[in-house]
């Protein structure tokens, strides 16, 4: 045998070492950067270009983890929205305010195609028919289970975009919008109407 | 009333005080014989004492004092550096607690919104 041919067989088990911890750290990577990436495909520069104000909020990985535990250990935080916080992988928002020229439906209309090309399924679509009004939630599964959820609601004034990644407990957010679950913060919730009551029957 | 009367009535004051105090005694009646014989001798001598000196050289007590006033004004701005706001890490983590329970929130609101948008629409739409 050559000197070159020992030499590689010495180098062998290292290098199928080396390809064995670089395929588990890509067998890892793509799982979180999937979960990111989902969420940072929340870019919408026709939006952006015309807003006067734009708030980002990007939520994933050490942060999320960070935010969690911290909101986890919050005196008033019930049981199920401890679990759904646990259950998160990302949180996303984006909103666009407008104080000169109105947003308008073209302006939003990509905001709700790149949600459907990225295989979000819209679940519920409200529109305002005497206004440009607008609230939209779509869903995402996976193995047949909620993985993710995307809030759009838009009004002339200001389009907000809400994204949850990880299994969504729809009765726990319905807690956190009743101001239960969660101790109340101050929430900027500019153009958000609050929820009416119905009016009586007649 | 004179000087003079004043300064009698405070020595006959002083002379009655004496006389209440008791002698010293013991090892109070030594230190004292002591200390009052080294002022005789030294009244007698002339023996005056050294004035005061510092035992090292002014330049390196003014070092001294200039590096001991450096470490507290370090202490102090260290201080300052670390204190509700100074902790980068700290405020990160809250900025994102806060964050996070701010789009949950807004999440929440509006998933409710759009249920009685969409399962409890108002009135006037139920009819239409």
């Amino acid at each position: 045998m050559t000197d070159s041919a020992l030499r590689a067989k010495r180098a062998r088990p290292a290098t199928a070492l080396a390809a064995l911890l670089l395929a588990l750290a890509g067998a890892a990577t793509p799982v979180h950067a999937q979960e990111h990436d989902r969420g940072a495909a929340l870019e919408f520069a026709t939006l952006e270009e015309k807003a006067d104000e734009v708030v980002k909020v990007n939520l994933w990985g050490r942060s999320l983890d960070q935010a969690k535990r911290l909101l986890g250990l919050r005196k008033n935080v019930t049981a199920s929205v401890r679990g759904f916080l646990g259950g998160l992988k990302g949180v996303y928002r984006r909103t666009y305010r407008f104080r000169g020229a109105p947003a308008s439906e073209d302006d939003v209309r990509p905001v709700h195609e790149s949600l459907s090309d990225d295989g979000w399924v819209p679940m519920i679509e409200t529109a305002d028919r005497r206004g440009p009004e607008s609230l939209s939630v779509y869903s995402y599964y996976e193995d047949e289970e909620l993985a993710g959820m995307t809030v759009v609601s838009s009004d002339p004034r200001e389009v907000t975009v809400v994204k949850i990644l990880g299994p969504v407990d729809l009765e726990a957010l319905s807690q956190i919008g009743r101001g239960l679950g969660i101790p109340l913060m101050n929430v900027a919730t500019t153009g958000l109407s609050p929820v009416a009551d119905p009016p009586p029957a007649k | 009333m004179s000087r003079q009367h004043a300064d009698s009535g405070l020595e006959r004051n002083l002379r009655r005080l004496l006389r209440r105090t008791p002698p010293p005694v013991g090892f109070r009646a030594r230190l004292m014989r002591r200390i009052a014989a080294t002022a005789e001798v030294r009244s007698r001598k002339g023996i005056r004492m050294p004035p005061f000196r510092l035992p090292m050289p002014t330049r390196r007590v003014w070092a001294f004092a200039g590096l001991a006033f450096a470490c507290t004004l370090l202490a102090v701005l260290a201080g300052l550096g670390t204190g509700p706001t100074g902790n980068p890490t700290e405020t990160a983590e809250a900025r994102a607690e806060r964050e996070l329970a701010e789009v949950l929130q807004l999440a929440g609101s509006q998933w409710l919104r759009a249920q009685q948008a969409a399962f409890d629409p108002p009135q006037e739409y139920a009819n239409d």
